[in-house]
């Protein structure tokens, strides 16, 4: 065990309590299983309804732009920095850099996380990274920097297409130059059944091993309505190659209507930031 | 305004210092309205969020099983950690934790055995085997000021809410059975603490803004809960008179009481 040096730090080896009740968690994974076979989700929803979302920008004031985004269960915050020049850079780059920070915090899911990062929250870094280049106007800021962080309060399921989304909201709220507004849904699959939106016990039951010839995984996308351009497409598990285009316009038609969402978040804005100016 | 504000920054503060007012219209002594919300984190055992001002801080704390040390055996494990994540102001890095990170973890948890917030026996399941370890990790969400002061009230307010179950432990056949009875801690005392920023030997600002931090040459802390005084801490700068102190202490006691009631009330 290496010693962080930097950090208050307990025993070796301890154990969540929930490792003893994890009975009682596999049974509420398969009155899931049975539930949906029922088209009945756990939490009462449609099986084709996103959640409820809670959307407010600008509340990091220390930012240049902000963003928390409240999907279900799943709750992050994402920061925006001033586009900055890259230290001890010697060559010249045409476009600028995005330079992502993705974090959970360490109460954020069932199990506690550590203090450094792991390797999922590099990839999941990453492909937030690959999935907003596309949607900056990189040629606006040549040779610098942009920082974006994001930190999951609470993760229940989704995290990815959330945290998507609430970057792309924060860009806005910076004002750093966008060729679109981007937002992504992730689709569950399950034997068959296209669940919208799902939620961490719906993401494990997903992503369990299927036995035969099962489409089990999940599917999100990345999307800019306008453009029709989709900058991130990520797929887990295994499924049919046929189903393929249903389960494509399943996410566009889902990230369609959460446009027509964020665009009235931040028309909000606007309006508030005008009013505030007359009043001025 | 702005720019005038920019280049003289120091002669503009001292202006209408003088007259007994702040950037953002409080007087002096003023402090900043606090708000609380309890337990906003599921995934976590216990969780409260608090914004003083801009100032926003979020403490989970995730309860674990461990094995105790064998110099103290019969005691839990309370384990406080301050994270200042870069999403939080521009001056910090991403990385490993900026020196300011580790100053308030480690007076935190001097507050914390100070004034003996939790009584650490009633973690121990079995003696010398099995303890509980509170983790409470406070991560900054908004660093405009008087960061120490929100991360103290989340901090007690999320323990407040810590449910954990009970647990039987057989030690011949070293089984662990949980039991879905949960049991609220108990806390025995509610430190609040009070940050002041001395610009010069004349003004002393209560609770000040990241700005009127940057301005100030040192800080002063206090550390009570009414009636005890736990911590006065004032790291050297210009120097103050001890009828300030005085006046300090008396400010972070009317403090205390508006905080112990908010606490009260969101429960």
């Amino acid at each position: 065990m290496p010693t962080n040096v930097y950090r208050i730090q307990g025993p070796d080896g301890t154990i969540p309590y929930q490792q003893y009740l994890i009975n009682k968690s596999n049974d509420a994974l398969v009155d899931i299983a049975t539930g949906l076979m029922k088209d009945v989700r756990c939490d009462g929803r449609d099986i084709s309804t996103h959640r409820n979302l809670c959307i407010k920008t600008g509340i990091v004031t220390q930012a240049k732009g902000s963003a928390y985004l409240e999907c279900g269960g799943t709750k992050l915050i994402c920061s925006v920095f001033d586009p900055k020049e890259v230290p001890n850079k010697v060559e010249y780059a045409k476009t600028g850099e995005l330079q992502c920070e993705f974090k959970f915090a360490t109460f954020s899911c069932r199990q506690r996380r550590g203090y450094t990062r792991d390797s999922e929250e590099r990839q999941l870094c990453n492909e937030l990274r690959r999935a907003l280049e596309p949607a900056i106007c990189r040629g606006e800021f040549a040779n610098f920097e942009i920082h974006i962080n994001v930190l999951v309060l609470e993760n229940d399921g989704s995290v990815l297409a959330t945290a998507i989304t609430a970057a792309g909201l924060a860009l806005m709220d910076g004002c750093i130059p966008m060729y679109d507004v981007i937002v992504a849904t992730s689709l569950g699959i399950y034997k068959n059944k296209i669940l919208v939106d799902p939620t961490y016990d719906e993401e494990i039951l997903c992503l369990s091993r299927a036995d035969g010839e099962e489409n089990r995984g999940t599917v999100m996308l990345a999307y800019m309505k306008n453009l029709q351009q989709i900058t991130e497409f990520a797929q887990n598990g295994s499924m049919d190659v046929n189903m393929f285009p249903e389960y494509v316009q399943t996410l566009i038609n889902q990230n369609c209507k959460l446009y027509k969402m964020v665009i009235s978040a931040a028309r909000k804005d606007v309006i508030e930031y005008f009013e505030n100016e007359t009043q001025e | 305004m702005n720019s005038i504000k920019k280049n003289i920054q120091d002669t503009y503060t001292k202006e209408y210092l003088a007259l007994n007012k702040r950037n953002d219209g409080r007087q002096l002594m003023d402090f900043r309205d606090a708000s609380l919300n309890l337990n906003t984190i599921h995934t976590a055992d216990g969780s409260a969020a608090v914004k003083i001002g801009n100032t926003a801080v979020i403490c989970g704390i995730k309860a674990e099983l461990g094995v105790p040390k064998s110099e103290t055996p019969d005691i839990g494990y309370l384990l406080v950690n301050v994270e200042l994540p870069s999403l939080c102001s521009k001056k910090i890095r991403p990385g490993i934790p900026c020196d300011e990170a580790m100053q308030i973890t480690s007076f935190l948890n001097e507050v914390c055995n100070n004034c003996k917030i939790l009584d650490l026996q009633q973690l121990c399941i079995s003696v010398d085997k099995l303890v509980w370890v509170l983790s409470c990790d406070i991560y900054c969400l908004n660093y405009d000021g008087s960061v120490l002061d929100a991360c103290l009230i989340a901090l007690l307010s999320a323990l407040q809410t810590v449910k954990i179950p009970e647990v039987k432990y057989d030690k011949e056949t070293e089984e662990t059975n949980v039991i879905e009875n949960y049991i609220p801690l108990k806390i025995n005392s509610l430190p609040v603490s009070s940050t002041f920023g001395v610009f010069n030997e004349k003004y002393i600002l209560a609770d000040p803004t990241e700005e009127e931090e940057q301005l100030c040459v040192s800080k002063l802390t206090v550390v009570t809960n009414g009636s005890l005084l736990f911590s006065l801490h004032k790291p050297g700068g210009e120097f103050i008179k001890d009828g300030q102190i005085q006046n300090c202490i008396r400010q972070a006691q009317n403090r205390t009481k508006t905080i112990h009631k908010l606490i009260k009330a969101a429960q």
